[in-house]
């Protein structure tokens, strides 16, 4: 261990103020990194860390929507 | 009397077919040049259907770089998507005409969303029977 990284190593006790004293957003950030650590220790591969995770189904997609609809109107204005 | 057409739970992964269900249901798509069977994934919460690049090239469909954009959202917001109107037909219900984002990812199930397949079709998740049952809206 190099004396620089002996210097930087805190406590627990110590950590549970700086912790604190994060905005919710880092806490989570946090939340993460420990998560991945746990799982990367314990091989887990419930949450494969810095793996991008694909969610393809277009949620909220209401113009996108309108405009099918209206593609619709003119087909069944083709069709007839 | 209506017509209904049955359908099982279709395994995502043959590894573990308890935890991998999904509902994935066989439809046969018809454009002016081809027809094609594949299977299309049961999307509730999708605003809009989805058609693969891949699949729409299959069906002799080809990409009009003058046709109006349409925005997409999520995974798919980055890749171009046009309004296309095709003919579907799922089992021995009526065919019905079906508008799909056509999206230049082909790395994407066929999506069956609110707008329009589930405005055309009556559809029942029983999932404890792990079974779907569809009806013609009409």
């Amino acid at each position: 261990m190099r004396p620089q990284d002996e210097e930087m190593i805190m406590s627990i006790s110590e950590l549970i103020p700086a912790i604190q004293s994060l905005s919710r957003a880092e806490k989570v950030q946090l939340l993460q990194v420990i998560a991945a650590e746990i799982a990367q220790d314990e091989e887990l591969s419930i949450i494969p860390p810095r793996i991008k995770h694909e969610v393809w189904s277009p949620y909220d997609a209401f113009d996108a929507a309108e405009q099918l609809i209206n593609a619709l109107k003119s087909d069944q204005h083709t069709m007839r | 009397m209506t017509q209904a057409a049955t359908f099982p739970f279709v395994s995502a992964d043959a590894a573990r077919p308890e935890a991998t269900q999904l509902p994935y249901i066989p439809l046969i798509l018809r454009a002016e040049q081809a027809a094609v069977e594949t299977m299309g994934l049961l999307d509730t919460g999708a605003t809009v259907n989805v058609l693969p690049y891949r699949l729409g090239l299959h069906l002799g469909m080809q990409w009009n770089p003058e046709a109006a954009p349409i925005q997409l959202t999520g995974n798919l917001a980055s890749y171009p998507a046009q309004a296309v109107v095709i003919t579907g037909r799922v089992k021995v219900l009526h065919e019905v005409r079906l508008a799909f984002a056509w999206t230049q990812a082909s790395h994407v199930p066929l999506i069956l969303g609110q707008i329009n397949f589930f405005l055309e079709f009556n559809v029942c998740f029983l999932r404890s029977q792990n079974t779907i049952e569809i009806t013609s809206k009409t």
